[in-house]
């Protein structure tokens, strides 16, 4: 396979898991079968459906059973807190005292922001996976609860503010609305709907008349039985049971965000949504440890309140990937560990020596960062990093190679990296405005050659790399 | 972290869509569908109403079900979105995805104004890693007409990048 195929597969890989999976998409299958009208029986199947179907996505639920009182839940103020703001709030007109805004997580990211004073919810999302997709509207949620006549949908769009509308069942038109304050990378849409209406659509229409995006309201979960006790857990998490009730189905403030099956012998199963993680494991695990890049979090386990002897957990995300996680007895005693690096296997298969870190990378959003030298069958030596490798032009052509954009807390960094020729002896980048940022090199344990590699603000106009090669010889400038 | 699924020579219609529904998403978002989840379901919606002859061809069925209803709405949409602006350059995010946006926009913007039917190929050979026969299959063309796709959509994306 050459350059530009591998490249493809990695580039299509990465963009595939930018499109959400529906909690509800079993839900909306059946009932377009049902609608189509031709019998056919409906297999038990919860549990495999639920592998699937225990995914992150937005989705709106129109009934939802009571909400819990959250007025006391650290989880909460955890999820929004430590951002910085990106411009003013956007306050919408509903008796639940709904407020967003845009901010910049710890690490740079861009997160649209929510918080909900009745009853009281609030949480942050990263854009970044609505700005890679084909999408030009986000739903991101509403407010309504069980029972409510009115509410308000809610969501971000990109490009120029658009026209919101819904149409109702009676065919009338409600109008929405958007606004950006200043400072705001984009704009936060609203559209205030009644239960009766039946709102199905939420269409964005530009200027001149052309519809630009339609978002669908998706189908119900199932509601509790009424007699099934709902458990509330940490963040304003709900969990009840659905689909039988072979299933739990996990929501908040009206969306679902996850359904996993209950086992007899409840295999751990752990769904990350809004900026938890939760799942269900078995009544032995009396606590859950979640491991990531950057350290450990942990939390004790519910018992499940439907006499199953099973146990559900919720706590907040890492800042970080996460690597394994593990049940604990009461005792301490680690009962189970499931481990869930990031399939780096896909780029390592061919890997020379041992990966070295990219100095500076631990503190980066989806870092640190690895390089190594690896032998591609049919191409030759390649310099990989975390995210894909790129083929190895060490000889006289000068420095070319791979770019990795960070966002540090102290600002957005440009890393650059590369085979280093035989006799470099510098390699530094040149700024448009004359400053310049030297690089280093490293010999990763094992590899015959070097690498180098460079950091650079990411506002930074560079405009050459300059390689010394300590033979007496001026720097050679390589433009960019 | 998940149980495996039992193995069985002819899934069922739960199994299959537990197995499969996340990767027709997925393929009608890289084949340009502005809401791939309405295309994934429909696709098993319909699947779930026909009976095949074979029942082991139902994977192929849904395959061949994405790509047509994909091409179908795009084909919808085309005329609606003729005045429609270009997109802003996304902002930047400090999401994993994000920084494999970065890395990847380049080709990612060249593989999308690819004709739809290059971009069809590559989708289906480099992200679902079919053959040329399970490609030709999806896409109601020949053999010889995959190949000669693939070879100009990787013939312009290397003149391209």
């Amino acid at each position: 396979m050459n350059d530009i195929e591998e490249r493809l597969r990695a580039a299509l890989h990465a963009r595939a898991q930018t499109y959400d999976i529906s909690p509800g998409a079993w839900h909306e299958v059946r009932r377009r079968t049902e609608r189509g009208g031709r019998a056919r029986l409906w297999l038990p199947a919860a549990l495999a459906v639920a592998v699937a179907a225990a995914l992150v996505a937005p989705a709106v639920s129109r009934t939802d059973p009571p909400r819990p009182d959250a007025a006391a839940d650290p989880v909460i103020d955890q999820l929004t807190a430590g951002s910085s703001p990106l411009g003013g709030p956007v306050t919408l007109d509903d008796p639940s005292g709904v407020e967003l805004w845009f901010a910049r997580g710890r690490q740079g990211e861009v997160e649209v922001c929510f918080r909900i004073d009745r009853p009281r919810s609030g949480g942050c999302r990263i854009t970044a996976g609505f700005e890679l997709s084909s999408q030009q509207a986000l739903y991101m949620g509403t407010t309504e609860v069980a029972g409510a006549e009115e509410f308000v949908d809610y969501g971000v769009f990109r490009g120029e503010p658009a026209t919101v509308t819904a149409l109702t069942r009676d065919g009338s038109v409600v109008e929405g609305s958007m606004e950006q304050p200043p400072g705001a990378p984009m704009p936060i849409w609203s559209i205030p709907l009644k239960a009766a209406d039946q709102v199905g659509e939420i269409r964005f229409t530009g200027a001149e008349g052309g519809q630009l995006a339609v978002l669908r309201r998706a189908s119900l979960p199932d509601p509790p039985a009424p007699a099934d006790p709902a458990l509330t857990l940490p963040g304003g998490l709900l969990a009840y049971r659905a689909e039988g009730p072979e299933d739990v189905l996990f929501t908040r403030r009206g969306m679902p965000l996850g359904r996993t099956p209950l086992d007899p012998v409840q295999t751990p199963r752990l769904i990350p949504g809004e900026g938890l993680l939760f799942g269900v494991v078995s009544g032995a695990t009396a606590h859950v440890t979640v491991t990531f890049h950057d350290g450990e979090k942990g939390v004790d386990t519910v018992p499940d309140p439907w006499g199953l002897g099973l146990a559900l957990f919720a706590l907040p995300d890492g800042e970080t990937a996460m690597t394994s996680w593990a049940g604990l007895d009461a005792s301490g005693t680690e009962l189970w560990r499931v481990r869930t690096e990031v399939d780096e296997e896909y780029f390592t298969r061919w890997r020379i020596g041992e990966p070295v870190t990219v100095p500076g990378s631990e503190g980066s959003v989806g870092g640190p960062f690895r390089l190594w030298w690896a032998d591609v069958p049919g191409q030759g030596r390649q310099v990989c990093g975390t995210l894909g490798c790129v083929p190895s032009s060490q000889d006289a052509l000068g420095p070319s190679g791979a770019r990795i954009t960070t966002y540090l807390p102290e600002g957005a960094e440009v890393t650059r990296y590369g085979a280093a020729g035989e006799g470099w002896t510098s390699v530094t980048a040149v700024a448009a405005d004359g400053r310049r940022f030297p690089g280093s090199f490293v010999r990763p344990p094992g590899a015959a050659y070097r690498l180098w590699f460079l950091r650079y603000p990411r506002d930074a106009r560079i405009a050459a790399i300059a390689v010394g090669h300590g033979d007496g010889e001026k720097e050679r400038l390589h433009p960019q | 972290m998940e149980s495996p699924t039992v193995a069985r020579e002819t899934p069922s219609f739960a199994e299959l869509f537990a197995s499969q529904y996340a990767a027709m998403v997925r393929l009608a978002g890289l084949l340009g569908a502005d809401d791939p989840e309405d295309i994934a379901q429909e696709a098993f919606a319909r699947l779930h109403r026909r009976t095949l002859r074979d029942a082991g061809s139902s994977l192929a069925y849904l395959r061949s079900t994405v790509c047509n209803l994909t091409r179908n709405r795009i084909r919808h949409l085309r005329i609606a979105r003729l005045r429609r602006p270009e997109p802003p350059e996304p902002v930047p995010s400090g999401e994993h995805q994000a920084l494999v946006a970065e890395q990847h926009r380049e080709l990612l913007g060249a593989l999308d104004r690819l004709p739809r039917r290059q971009r069809e190929a590559l989708v289906l050979r480099y992200w679902l890693d079919l053959s040329e026969r399970e490609i030709a299959e999806a896409m109601g063309v020949s053999a010889g007409s995959v190949k000669t796709h693939m070879s100009r959509a990787l013939a312009t994306l290397r003149g391209t990048l």
